[in-house]
Order: C-alpha cells, then structure tokens, then sequence
C-alpha cells in the first residue's frame, strides 16, 4: 500500500529541479542554508502545542498518567514519543502503524530526545518501584510539505517545555494527585533542548539545501539529519539514501546546524516565556495565529432570530399511525413472547400501472 | 422471477411494495416483528436472557466479580458492556477487531444504561474504598437481522433483571471476604429503558427494519423510552426528517414500549416463582 | 405563546479560517469558544479496491482525537459524521472514488461534535465538493431546573440533567441527526428541537458571509 494515493513526482519536475541548483537557485528563492518561517503556537491545554514551519503543520500534546516503572529502571518516569502520520498531512498517510516514513522519524526522534537524556526521567518519581510518571507525547502532523522531522522536534521540545504536571503528595500508604485546580503544576525539568535539523544532499554530497520543501525531498539523493543543542553537543547524526559524501562536507553542515539550533532554542524559550506571562495576566489565548481569521464577535444575526423565539406549548399531534396492538404471552419456564394483532380487512393488492410486464426469454 | 427483479432492482422492488403499504414479507408498514424472551440460559452466569426480534438474535451473560474500587469514586461498583457482533452473525462482518457497529453499539448501550439511572453504580458497593462489584456485561449476537439496538438494549435490561448477587461479609481488619452462596438477593432495576427503530425510504416510515429493509433505506431513528419518559433520540444522520413524523414515531414507541415492559415482566416472573429476598 | 425567563440564548464565540492547508482539497479550521477542530477534506481520489462502489463515491471519515488511539466514544462521533456527510453529498456524481474527511481535535471544552460538523460542511465548501444540501448543526443542554442552554461548554455539560445535539439541512429545515443523552420528556425534545432550529439558521448565515469573505479576499 506505499504507492497507494501517493503524489509520483515527475521526471520533469526533477530535471527542472536539479538545472535549477546548478543555477544555484531554489524554486522558492531561498539561499542554500536558508530556514522557512517558523511560528509556535500554544493551546489552552498544558502541553498543547502547534508548530508550523514554512507550509507544514505539526499539533503535539503530552498527556501523563502514572503507572509501574520499568524493571530496568526502577526510580526513572517513562517518556513514550509516538508520531503519528495523520490522513489530514497527506493523501496516502494512513491511520494504521505499518508506514516506513512513521517507524524512522519515531525512532529517530527517541534517539535525539530519550537517548540523550534531553528530560530528567528521575524527577518523574513518585515511588521507586511502585509509581512513576509516565509522560506521553503525541505529534500529529497535519500537513506534509517537507522537513517533517525538524517540525516535529521542535513541536516535541515546546511541548515538553510547556507541559505542567499535577502536583502529588505521599503520605505513608495513599498518594494522592491534586488537580490543577487545587495546587499549581509542576514544570518537566529540561536539562537540554537538542533540536533536529534536516539537510537534502544532492550530488554526492556536493550540493546541500537545508529545510528541503517535498519536492525537493522527493529528488534529493540522499538527507543528513543532525540532532544538536545549543551547547553544539550532536545528539544524533543519521544519514541515509545513496549517500557518499564527504567527511569534510558533514562537519561543515554540522557547524551551521549548530548556529541555527541556538537560534532555535533560543525562540522556543522566547516563545514559552510569552506564554507564561499571558497566562499569569489571565488571558489564555489559545492558537494566536488562527485568530486573524475571519469570525464573528458574537453570531450577530443570531440574535435576530432567536428574539422571535419562545416555549410554545404545543397541541399532541392527534393523528397518529394505526396503533398497534400486541398480546403477551408465557411460554413456560423463563420465557414469554409478544406476538402483534393480525389485522382482519388487510388491503387487496392493486397492480401498479407503471410495472413492466416484459417476459425474458428464459 | 420476483427473485430476479429483487436482484437487479432492489429499490424498485422495495418501492413497489411501499406503494401499497406492505413489505416483501407480509408485514403492514407500522407492525412490529413478534418479540420472544427467554432466561436463565447460561447456567454458569449470575444472570442470562436471551431475545429473539424476528430473526434477529442476541443473548447476553451477566459476570460478577469483586475488585476494588477507582480511586476518584469508591462507593461505585463498575457495569462493563460488550457488545460483539461475531462472524456468525452476518455475512457482512469479519473475524478479526471488532467492527465499526459493535463499537457504536458498545458505547451507545452502556450510555444509554448509565445515564437513564436503570441501575445505580453505589448499589454495587460492598464496602467504601475496599471491595465493590464489578459486573461484567457480554452480549453477542447470534443472528443479525435488523434492529440491533433494541434487541442488545431488551436482552441487557432482561438479564440484569435475573441478576442473583450473593451476600459478602468482608473484614477489612485481616482483609477477608466471605461469599455466602445460599442467599442471593437481586439488583434494583430503578426504570425501563426499552427502544424501537424506525427506517426512512424515501418519504415512508418503516416500523422494526429488517437487514435488507436497513440496507436499502436511506436513514434510521432509534427512539428509546422509559416509563413515558423520553431516553434518547438517536438519529445518525441520513436523510433529512420533518419534525410530524419524528413525533409521529415517538408516539408509536410510547405505545409499544408498555407491551415490551410486559413481556419482561412476564419473563421473569415466570422464573421468580420459587426465588426469594426480591 | 409563553416567553420562558431564564434561557442562556447566546451562543460562544465562532473563529473560522479556511483553506489553511495545503495539501489537502480542503480544509477550515473552526473555533466556539475554547473547543477548536480542523477538518480537512480529500476528494475525490483514489479508493480502496475493498470499499468500491460502482455507483457512488465511497465516503470514508477519521475522527483524530489529539492523544492516544481513538476509542469507541471517538468512533461514535466518526458514526454521525460519516452519516451526515454521506446523505449531504451528491456522492453519486463520483462513483469509483473516495471521498476522505479527517477530523481532528485541537482542543475539547465542550460541544465538540457540532463543531466538528459544523466545520465539515465549510471544509466542503472549501473544496468545492458537489453537495445536495448543507447542513448545521447546534446543542442545548438542559439543565436541572428546566433552563435551556444554548451551545453548552464543558463544564455545564458535567452537571447537566440532558444534552442534545441536533444537525438540520438547509433546504427543507429537517432534521438530519439528533444524538441526545440524559432523560427528559417530549415537550422538552420539542423546545431544544425548535430553538436549535433557530440557532442553525444563524449559522447558516455565518457560512454564508464566511464564504464571502474569502472569496472577496482572494480576488
């Protein structure tokens, strides 16, 4: 089912493509090493957030319940990243778990976050052996026009940063979980914020755009993805597709990516931080950058009509269908049955003058 | 020849028979399909019925086990429905994760119970905090012919109604529970919730559907009432319906709802002859 | 004719944005006050060889919640909207094709279905879908006292003695769908039948000079 309701991309629009970079241009003008637009948006929720990098949209929430530890890690919470592939990114995403695409970027967002100890996974102890936090994210990406990963790490990190815990108490035997409304929540304890950045090579590695857009996705020969924070620590490097590129080339991409992910890191906490004292003066604006968009104050017109509008008290219909009547009967031990009332004087059937009598030969 | 015109013209064929009022299969538009119930079948169950609307079948066995509480509510016992609707049924299901139908059906009548009070969760409460009863509702359906709803709905209500809990003595001091089989006392079934469906086809109302009838219709109304008291209107879309004829139905079902409560009652009275503490 | 005091008759505040996605034909995002939902449409396009039909287009819907699988409660509301999309489109204009509708939560405070539907039909206006009527749809809940109260949020809807949802084309005014939980008696069906007709009028109006608007934007 991979090709099924995939976009092919042509043969022409690769060769237009690859003039294109000889040229030295990008089909939407920008430099080689230039980033899309980047807006960050919070919901009302804690942990609800909505990323959109260039065209491609990204919704993440984190959810937490407590559960068991694992054996292995007996005073460690539990951090589960799950991608989801949404239909609404693209036509052939489907809800089910087999996609290739799904399985990669959930492996390798756990590489950049979970494997790096990005989240303190001790503070999420309740009880060691017993009860421990087990945080949940969920991203869903809601439209695919390339660099899903990026997208998707920096909607994973503003969630995780944005997320706020209830707040538990222990008492000897019960533990008792307070909800927000009693006590304030508890923030998730950062120690490092390693962001994924994406480049498509082409070429042999001779050729790199960073922040490819689908279509050039679809014709790289092959993508370097590095995960790095803002002290230039990489997380994780992943290169896969018919890479040959030279070691001099990587390290060079490295050094960029690193500047880029501080500026990164840096907007995220900008962004985190503006939410904060939004919320703090009580206004809980959820996903600002849908609020240009064209709506009513209240629905005016509404008002027009419901003015006329009042409890009637309304006569019971009298005509009804023929009620029907049914007697009940025991069968014996355990069981009766309700048979309806024959009806005496059932009307004769009266052929329908449009019916076609035609015989087929048979 | 009538086979081969239902083959090729399905809706002609349907619409001919609607013209005069009646249904391939005898019945008036507004009759109902006799309704047969029986009880006490699963012998290993705290409570069985069985219903049978026309063809269509279900059966449903009642569990009950002892577990502790949730924490946000400890004086609440837990009643968990499952509806499955198995390959044996119809043709139009397959083995495997249970179907789209069976999903909505699950979570309609375990709504439906909850939230018409038929039964109270603290009932089910032994001690506060410590031990409750959890009772576990499977319902499967053996034959589908139309009408699921009020079938899964009639058979819960029916066994819940023969439900036979024994008495439990719990210690809470050295943690034991004693289980007295010899008495057993029964639930408290608070109200009635019974339920009739309707088809539209065309602009005609189509009384307890059968598969086919369902098939071909363009939309349906499950109208559930207890004690003259309105429960739900559920109606998932289809085609647009005038407000007469919806009311029209509620009446019919108004009406037929007292002939159901009966047939239950004569039901289960017929097994309480030699039961006692009811 | 009796004027019933008490009665919240205002419904929450309606944002829309359409056309925000770019790859799907369609696609509006919704808001009534705190509950906000995107819907997006594909279609027509390629059908699953097992869902074929040769005299209509196929119409599939995916309800997204925002974490976790979708449960059966989730799979109700996927019931109702599939239902209503499906006697909404003139699906018989596009047969051996699939019409795909995805909806997916962004935050739930309450009356998320008839935001859901409600967004659905402007995402098919969005993508120019050949449709046989529109359609609208609006809650009321009824509280212990008797008061109606339009467009419920969340927390009303805990405390509620009864909650209806009702969905009504915009030819005729029928009803389409009515999904409702709690008891209540007729006469109550009745007024919340007759005042969530009036609100599906106003929203009516809404879809109206929403579509304006952007068509105004885009010329």
């Amino acid at each position: 089912m991979a090709k099924f309701r995939e976009n092919l991309i042509t043969n022409c629009e690769k060769k237009f493509i690859i003039k294109n970079l000889e040229d030295h241009t990008r089909l939407d003008g920008r430099a080689f090493d230039e980033f899309r637009e980047l807006s960050i948006d919070f919901g009302r929720d804690w942990g609800c957030c909505y990323v959109s990098l260039g065209k491609t949209r990204v919704l993440a929430q984190v959810s937490c319940e407590i559960q068991r530890p694992k054996s292995s890690r007996l005073s460690e919470g539990i951090l589960s990243i799950n991608v989801e592939l949404n239909p609404l990114g693209a036509s052939h995403f489907e809800s089910g778990r087999n996609s290739e695409l799904q399985v990669v970027m959930n492996r390798i967002l756990e590489k950049c976050v979970k494997d790096s100890r990005a989240v303190d996974m001790e503070s999420l102890c309740i009880k060691i052996n017993e009860k421990v936090w087990a945080f949940r994210v969920d991203i869903n990406i809601l439209n695919h026009e390339g660099n899903l990963l990026d997208c998707a790490s920096i909607a994973l990190l503003a969630a995780l940063a944005h997320f706020r815990r209830p707040d538990v108490s222990c008492d000897g035997e019960e533990t008792i979980v307070h909800s927000y409304a009693e006590r304030d929540a508890i923030r998730t304890v950062i120690h490092h914020y390693p962001v994924c950045i994406t480049y498509a090579l082409f070429k042999e590695g001779t050729v790199v755009l960073a922040d490819p857009t689908l279509l050039e996705e679809g014709v790289a020969d092959a993508s370097l993805i590095l995960g790095i924070n803002s002290y230039k620590e990489v997380c994780t490097l992943h290169l896969g597709g018919k890479a040959l590129m030279d070691p001099e080339n990587i390290l060079k991409c490295t050094s960029k990516a690193a500047h880029r992910a501080s500026l990164l890191v840096t907007e995220i906490k900008t962004v985190l931080k503006q939410d904060d004292e939004r919320r703090v003066q009580g206004q809980i604006n959820s996903f600002q950058s849908f609020k240009h968009a064209q709506g009513t104050k209240s629905l005016d017109t509404l008002t027009k009509y419901l003015d006329q509008w009042s409890v009637q008290k309304r006569k019971r219909d009298s005509k009804r269908k023929n009620t029907e009547n049914g007697t009940v009967q025991p069968l014996g031990k355990g069981s009766a049955v309700l048979l309806p009332v024959e009806d005496d004087g059932a009307k004769s059937w009266k052929p329908s003058s449009d019916e076609n009598e035609s015989d087929s030969c048979s | 020849m009538a086979k081969q015109f239902k083959s090729l013209h399905p809706t002609k064929f349907y619409r001919d028979y609607l013209n005069q009022d009646i249904r391939p299969d005898g019945r008036l538009v507004s009759k109902f399909r006799p309704v047969i119930i029986n009880i006490g079948s699963i012998a290993t169950a705290d409570g069985s019925a069985l219903v049978r609307i026309g063809k269509t079948t279900v059966i449903c066995g009642i569990k009950a086990e002892l577990c502790p509480p949730k924490p946000e509510k400890p004086n609440e016992g837990f009643l968990i429905c499952n509806v499955e609707l198995p390959p044996l049924c119809s043709s139009k299901f397959r083995p495997g994760p249970p179907s789209d139908l069976a999903q909505i059906t699950t979570r309609f009548v375990a709504d439906l119970i909850l939230n018409s009070g038929c039964i109270n969760l603290k009932d089910l409460c032994i001690v506060k905090e410590k031990l409750v009863w959890c009772l576990y509702a499977d319902i499967i359906c053996l034959d589908h012919d139309g009408c699921i709803i009020d079938a899964c709905l009639l058979v819960l209500l029916t066994a819940l109604k023969t439900v036979r809990l024994p008495v439990v003595q719990y210690d809470a001091a050295i943690d034991k529970k004693t289980i007295d089989a010899s008495v057993k006392k029964c639930l408290n079934i608070y109200n009635t919730p019974v339920s009739t469906t309707y088809a539209m086809f065309e602009d005609k109302i189509i009384t307890d559907p059968t598969t086919e009838e369902e098939e071909i219709s363009s939309g349906l109304l499950t109208v559930v009432v207890k004690d003259k008291e309105l429960c739900s209107i559920h109606k998932p879309g289809g085609s647009p319906l005038s407000e007469e004829k919806l009311y029209e139905c509620i009446n019919e079902t108004v009406n037929h709802a007292d002939l159901l409560i009966t047939l239950i009652n004569t039901a289960v009275s017929e097994c309480n002859d030699d039961n006692k503490n009811c | 004719m009796e004027v019933e005091s008490n009665v919240n008759l205002s419904m929450r505040e309606v944002n829309c944005k359409l056309g925000m996605f770019t790859r799907p034909d369609g696609s509006v995002f919704i808001s009534q006050g705190e509950t906000a939902v995107i819907v997006g449409i594909y279609g027509p396009i390629e059908v699953k060889p097992h869902k074929i039909l040769i005299n209509k287009a196929s119409v599939e819907t995916h309800y997204c919640p925002k974490s976790g699988m979708p449960g059966i409660a989730d799979k109700l509301c996927e019931s109702i909207l599939h239902n209503v999309c499906e006697a909404a489109l003139a699906s018989a204009l596009y047969p051996r094709s699939s019409i795909v509708i995805i909806i997916q939560e962004m935050q739930n405070c309450g009356g998320i279905i008839p935001c859901a539907i409600n967004a659905c039909c402007l995402a098919l206006l969005n993508a120019g879908t050949d449709m046989k009527f529109l359609f609208a749809s609006a809650s009321c809940g009824l509280d212990d006292e008797g008061n109606f109260h339009l467009d419920p949020d969340d927390l009303f809807l805990e405390t509620a003695a009864a909650s209806f949802i009702f969905v009504f084309d915009s030819i005729g005014k029928g009803l389409i769908a009515s999904h409702t939980s709690g008891s209540f008696n007729l006469a109550q069906y009745q007024s919340a039948l007759e005042l969530c007709k009036k609100a599906a009028e106003g929203i009516f109006d809404f879809y109206k000079s929403t579509i304006k608007k952007d068509l105004k934007d885009k010329i």
